[in-house]
C-alpha cells in the first residue's frame, strides 16, 4: 500500500459523507421520527470501518442506505425507551428550521404503515431513491416496491380523506 | 403545501416529494469529525478491553495457585448444607463427590450483583470478571450483527459477553442527556444460552428450543426466575407479565415483558414457543391449503392475509387474536431474560415474511 492511498480513501469518504448525508438524514428522520442523526452517524461509522470494501462499490451510497434501513428496521422500541429518547431531544441543535407540522404529520402517518411499505416510502420520497434502488436496498423485487408504494399511497390518502 | 393531497397520484407524489425534501439538510460542519471521533473511541475502548483481557489471561496462571482457596469460597458441597464459609478447616474428610457452583452474582431488575445501572464499567466489569473470568467483546461493527444501542446512544455502547454464563452486559458512555461520560456505565444485561450471541438466534422462534444448561453458574433473579423457568412460573412470580402483544402495537409472539404500575418495563425476554406452527395450524383449521412446517414463508403470509381480508380484520395482531393465538403455553420456557435500558437491535427475520409488524 502506498502512502497516498489512505488520503485518497479519506477524501472519498468525505465526499460520500457530504453527498449522501442529506438523503440519509431524511430517510432516518422519516423512519425514526426523532433520532435520525444518531442513526446516520452509526451508518457512516460502519461505512468508515468498512471503507476499503465500501469505497470500491459501484454505489456506496446505496450501501449506506441499506445499512441505515437495517438500523431503522432492527430497532425495537419500547414505550419507555422511546419516551426517554424523545425526552432528550434538543431542538436547538437543528441548524435549519425544522419541518412543518404538515410534514411531520405526513411522516408520522407513514410510520404507521407496515414495515416494508414504510421503508419504501421513506426511501422513495425522503431518500429520493428510484424503485430499482429501493428494491436493491430492501432486497425485494421491483414489483414488490411498486406494489408497496401503491398500497402506501392508498392507505395515506384514506387516512387523510 | 396542502395537507390533504389531491386525489390523483400526481398530487400525492408532489406532496410526498416535498415532504421528503423538507427532511433533508446538508451534512453538519462537524459531522465528519464526529464520525471519526466515534470510530476512534470505539477502537480505543476495544483495544483497552483486549489488553485487559490479556492481562487477565496472564494473571490467571498466578491465580491458579490460589485455586483451592477460591474454590472453597465458591463451591458448595451438596452434602454440606451447614456452612459454606471458607474459613480455616481442620476437617480431615474430603468434600463429597459432586460440587455445585453457588450463584455468586444475582441478577436484579435494576442492576446485577452489587451494582446498579449507572455504575462505572470498570467497577462492574471487575466484579463480573472476578466471578466469571475474562469477557469477550461482542463485535457490533458489522451490519449483520447486533448493534449495541442502549438508550443513551448507539455508537458509544459496548457489549461484553461472559462465556459459559450466558451473561451479556451493555455499558454506555453517555448520560440520558446524551453527554459523554468520562467512563462507560452499566446500562443493561441479558441472559441467553445462545453463544455466539446473535439477535436472530434469540428472536426467531424455534419449535424445540430448550435452553442449554449453563455449564457452571446458574444466574437468576432473587425469586428464582431465570433461563428455563416456565411461563407458568413467570406468571406466578410476576402476575402482571404480558406476553406476545406489546403495548406499542408491535407484535412479538415469542416475547414477554413485566410492566410496572407506571407502565415501564422491569424485565423482558423471550420464551420458546412455536408461534408459526400454531399459526399455520389455525389457518389450516380455517380452510387454508397450507403445509404446517413451522417455517414462516410466503404461503403462510398469503394464507394469513387471505384470512385477515376474509374476516375483515385489520392487521396481523387482530388476526392472531381471532385465530386464538394469544400467547405461549404455560409450559413454555424462558430462553432470554433482560433488564435495563437496552435499545434493542434485533433481526426482524422471525415473522417479518408474514408482514407482521414487529416493532422494527
Amino acid at each position: 500500500m502506498t502512502e497516498s492511498q489512505p488520503m485518497i480513501l479519506a477524501l472519498s469518504f468525505e465526499d460520500l459523507y457530504r453527498s449522501e448525508y442529506p438523503g440519509l438524514i431524511a430517510v432516518a428522520t422519516a423512519l425514526s421520527g426523532a433520532d435520525g442523526e444518531d442513526l446516520v452517524q452509526d451508518a457512516m461509522v460502519k461505512a468508515l470501518i468498512n471503507w476499503e470494501r465500501v469505497g470500491l462499490l459501484e454505489r456506496p451510497g446505496g450501501w449506506c442506505h441499506r445499512v441505515l434501513v437495517n438500523l431503522c428496521r432492527s430497532r425495537w422500541r419500547r414505550l419507555r425507551t422511546h419516551a426517554a429518547y424523545l425526552g432528550r431531544l434538543r431542538p436547538e441543535e437543528l441548524s435549519t428550521p425544522g419541518p412543518s407540522a404538515e410534514v411531520l404529520a405526513f411522516w408520522s402517518a407513514v410510520r404507521e404503515l407496515p414495515a416494508r411499505p414504510r421503508m419504501a416510502m421513506a426511501l422513495r420520497y425522503a431518500g429520493d431513491r428510484s424503485v430499482k434502488e429501493i428494491a436493491s436496498i430492501l432486497d425485494v423485487p421491483e414489483g414488490t416496491v411498486t406494489s408497496d408504494l401503491s398500497r402506501a399511497r392508498l392507505a395515506l390518502k384514506g387516512a387523510w380523506s | 403545501m396542502v395537507m390533504n393531497p389531491d386525489a390523483n397520484d400526481d398530487g400525492f407524489d408532489d406532496f410526498a416529494t416535498a415532504a421528503g425534501a423538507a427532511l433533508r439538510r446538508p451534512a453538519p460542519d462537524n459531522g465528519l469529525a464526529g464520525v471519526r471521533s466515534s470510530l476512534k473511541r470505539r477502537r480505543i475502548t476495544q483495544v483497552a478491553v483486549a489488553g485487559g483481557a490479556a492481562v487477565i489471561v496472564l494473571a490467571a496462571g498466578a491465580l491458579l495457585l490460589g485455586a483451592t482457596r477460591d474454590n472453597s469460597q465458591r463451591l458448595v458441597s451438596v452434602d454440606d448444607t451447614v456452612s459454606t464459609s471458607p474459613g480455616p478447616s481442620t476437617s480431615t474428610s474430603a468434600p463429597t463427590t459432586t460440587a455445585v457452583v453457588a450463584p455468586t452474582i444475582e441478577l436484579r431488575v435494576d442492576g446485577i450483583g452489587p451494582h446498579s445501572f449507572g455504575e462505572a464499567q470498570s467497577v462492574v466489569e471487575a466484579t463480573l470478571t472476578e466471578a466469571f473470568g475474562a469477557s469477550e467483546v461482542i463485535d457490533d461493527m458489522q451490519p449483520a450483527q447486533v448493534v449495541t444501542c442502549v438508550r443513551w446512544g448507539c455508537s458509544d455502547a459496548m457489549v461484553l459477553h461472559w462465556p459459559n454464563t450466558g451473561l451479556v452486559v451493555a455499558f454506555s458512555d453517555r448520560t440520558s442527556d446524551g453527554d459523554v461520560l468520562p467512563e462507560p456505565v452499566l446500562a443493561a444485561w441479558t441472559l441467553t444460552p445462545t453463544t455466539p450471541w446473535q439477535p436472530g438466534d434469540i428472536y426467531v422462534p424455534e419449535p424445540d428450543a430448550t435452553p442449554a444448561p449453563m455449564p457452571d453458574l446458574r444466574l437468576a433473579l432473587a425469586n428464582g426466575i431465570g433461563l428455563g423457568s416456565t411461563v407458568s412460573e413467570l406468571r406466578s412470580a410476576y402476575p402482571a407479565t404480558a406476553e406476545g402483544l406489546w403495548s406499542d402495537s408491535s407484535f412479538v409472539p415469542t416475547g414477554f415483558y413485566v410492566p410496572e404500575a407506571d407502565g415501564t418495563t422491569t424485565i423482558d425476554g423471550d420464551v420458546a414457543w412455536d408461534a408459526v406452527t400454531q399459526l399455520q395450524s389455525a389457518l389450516v383449521a380455517e380452510g387454508a391449503a397450507l403445509t404446517v412446517n413451522g417455517v414462516a414463508g410466503p404461503d403462510t403470509a398469503a394464507a394469513l392475509t387471505a384470512y385477515s381480508e376474509r374476516a375483515g380484520l385489520d392487521g396481523a395482531p387482530a388476526a392472531f387474536d381471532a385465530l386464538g393465538i394469544t400467547g405461549p403455553p404455560p409450559e413454555a420456557m424462558v430462553v432470554r431474560l433482560s433488564a435495563g435500558d437496552w435499545f434493542w437491535e434485533l433481526s426482524c427475520g422471525g415473522l417479518e415474511p408474514l408482514g407482521i409488524p414487529s416493532g422494527c
